[in-house]
């Protein structure tokens, strides 16, 4: 199991100096309790269509929705420069005022499930992409993203909590 | 240009334009690009407005959410501000809102 290292943040700048810290990280800002890999459909915005907790636009699925097929720029959103995280946190907090967004990490280079890997987005500085490389079914695509989830690590925002 | 990866980026970042009578940014966005620093600002300013509008609740003409597309507009617009050599002018933004 990897080392989890616990953080906390109050403010923008808090973040800034614990992200720095971590050379190579891919992170996705998280509201609340949600999971860091998965949609729920209570938590999820109406109108986005979900499959097993996937947004099925993030990625190149079968018409049948029972496949999860390779594309080298369709996959889950990461953040991997502090730019863009510092960006999408302000987006994710003015669409939740009254949540605490979280930031979920992992290191680009660590151990991922065969099939998958993360591939900078070739239009933006600072995003990745979690992309599917080997077709698989949905329900094990959300098996390995449940598995990425339980690695990564967490900075709580503590603005909201304490 | 400004090249979306879903044709529902532009309706959606047009419709925002409209609600938000923001001339110039439907120009600029049914241009497909800008054409000064200034413009690359306003671009950047006028991303920040739709977010603000957007956290307020809006239906879109299409499927999907107002929070999921502008997710995707956030890596489009500022994708394409880099590439056009206007990044400072996004980043400055993002520093703002």
């Amino acid at each position: 199991m990897t080392k989890q290292y616990i953080h906390q943040f109050r403010t923008m700048e808090d973040l800034r100096e614990i992200i720095k810290e971590f050379q190579g990280f891919v992170a996705r800002p998280t509201v609340g309790e949600n999971h860091p890999t998965l949609y729920d459909p209570e938590n999820t915005p109406p109108g986005e269509k979900l499959v097993q907790g996937l947004r099925v636009k993030d990625w190149y699925l079968s018409p049948d929705y029972q496949w999860v097929l390779p594309h080298p720029q369709m996959g889950l959103s990461f953040s991997s420069n502090w730019q863009h995280l510092k960006g999408l946190h302000k987006m994710m907090q003015k669409h939740n005022p009254s949540t605490a967004v979280h930031v979920y990490w992992v290191l680009e280079a660590a151990d991922i499930p065969p099939g998958l890997k993360f591939v900078p987005d070739k239009k933006k500085k600072g995003h990745h992409f979690l992309t599917v490389t080997d077709k698989m079914l949905v329900h094990q695509l959300v098996e390995k993203l449940n598995w990425i989830a339980d690695r990564m690590s967490v900075i709580k925002d503590a603005g909201f909590t304490l | 240009m400004i090249e979306y990866r879903y044709p529902e980026e532009k309706i959606v970042a047009i419709y925002f334009a409209e609600i938000l009578e923001d001339i110039k940014a439907s120009e600029i966005i049914e241009r497909g690009y800008v054409s000064s620093a200034e413009e690359a600002t306003h671009l950047s300013k006028f991303f920040w407005a739709m977010i603000e509008k957007s956290a307020q609740g809006v239906e879109i003409p299409c499927e999907g959410s107002s929070e999921y597309w502008t997710e995707k507009l956030y890596n489009t617009l500022g994708g394409y501000l880099e590439e056009a050599g206007y990044e400072k002018q996004w980043d400055d933004e993002v520093d703002n809102a």
